[in-house]
């Protein structure tokens, strides 16, 4: 029997792992702050999700419990409520805390790196892969 | 086909060598000097508009009072703890060099401010609120405390996140404050000087 429940305990465990996949994200947002507007509300949370928790790390404001970004969260809706366009909205508060507040940061000569990066290190990885790959298959012709 | 095998080694290097950089870069990151160094400097930018309600006035705080001359702008809360070790600092300045210093309180309670000036003492000409947070975002305050030098012409001239201290001041403020570093009797020289220079060629003074 003893076996037997070993294996019942791995399945176990590895449904709770499968299961935790499925986990959704989890919000910060409060019950009082939502617009009465559903699709202003809407236009709040893909606001929220393009601007930076300052404060935090690498979190955007709709996950971040943080007061700054509480705040912001407000901000935000206060301004679609006034009628700003997305882009008014985004500048405004770029204007106030820069590219760092925006999880895209503009491509502009300081940033470029941002962008360019991952692509380099992507092919930098194929390229060795590739030789590693090539290289062994000589060596098993030979 | 007689390639020559590729030499192991070398290729191993290249890894080595991207590893190699990230961790400078994670040491030179770490052992960077930021103390009092904000996120984003709100620096070159002018004082923003702003209607705050004044401690102990019916008068309101508004951008157009900081035209004419320097002003310190001080962030700050009754509840935030490194806000009273920075307000020795803040009361040494008011001391030595005729700076006017504002203090505007974040998120917090006249009741509570008055408390903490009385029990820790007033640097400040004038305190202000902001309840809500809402000028401290358009001044691009991340927390508290925060501090501003602010120029005649109403722009920001350096702007500093967290406590103050003797380094964070003589690196981003002194050097903007030089007229007030000269012997207070030096200075009424060189006004007179300069009364007298004006005179004579008959512009006034400013």
């Amino acid at each position: 029997m003893k076996p037997k429940n070993r294996g019942r305990e791995v399945i176990k465990r590895i449904l709770f792992l499968i299961l935790l996949t499925f986990a959704m994200p989890a919000f910060a947002i409060e019950a009082g702050e939502q617009l009465k507007d559903a699709a202003l509300e809407k236009r709040a949370m893909q606001l929220g999700e393009q601007l930076r928790c300052v404060v935090c790390q690498s979190e955007s404001i709709n996950d971040s419990p943080a007061g700054l970004a509480k705040d912001l969260r407000t901000l935000v809706r206060s301004k679609l409520a006034e009628g700003l366009t997305d882009a008014q909205i985004l500048g405004y508060i770029h204007e106030r805390y820069g590219d760092y507040v925006l999880l895209n940061p503009p491509v502009k000569d300081a940033t470029v790196a941002l962008w360019i990066a991952p692509w380099v290190f992507l092919g930098v990885g194929f390229g060795l892969f590739a030789l590693f790959v090539l290289n062994n298959r000589s060596w098993t012709k030979d | 086909m007689n390639k020559k095998p590729l030499n192991k080694l070398g290729l191993l290097l290249i890894p080595g060598l991207i590893f190699a950089g990230f961790v400078w870069l994670a040491i030179a990151g770490l052992t960077q000097d930021k103390n009092g160094q904000p996120l984003v400097s709100s620096a070159g930018k002018a004082v923003p508009e702003m209607k705050l309600p004044i401690l102990n006035s019916r008068k309101l705080l508004t951008e157009k009072q900081f035209k004419g001359k320097k002003v310190l702008v001080n962030f700050f809360a009754s509840w935030c703890v490194p806000c009273i070790a920075e307000h020795e600092f803040l009361k040494a300045v008011q001391v030595a060099i005729p700076l006017p210093i504002i203090g505007i309180a974040y998120k917090d309670k006249d009741a509570a401010i008055k408390k903490y000036l009385k029990e820790h003492g007033n640097p400040f000409q004038t305190v202000a609120f902001d309840r809500e947070g809402r000028s401290a975002i358009d001044w691009g305050v991340t927390g508290v405390p925060e501090t501003f030098l602010v120029g005649a012409d109403g722009v920001i001239i350096s702007h500093v996140s967290g406590p103050l201290s003797i380094p964070v001041w003589d690196k981003y403020f002194k050097p903007f404050l030089t007229e007030f570093l000269v012997p207070p009797e030096k200075n009424t020289e060189n006004k007179k000087a300069k009364e007298d220079e004006a005179k004579k060629s008959g512009t006034g003074s400013d």
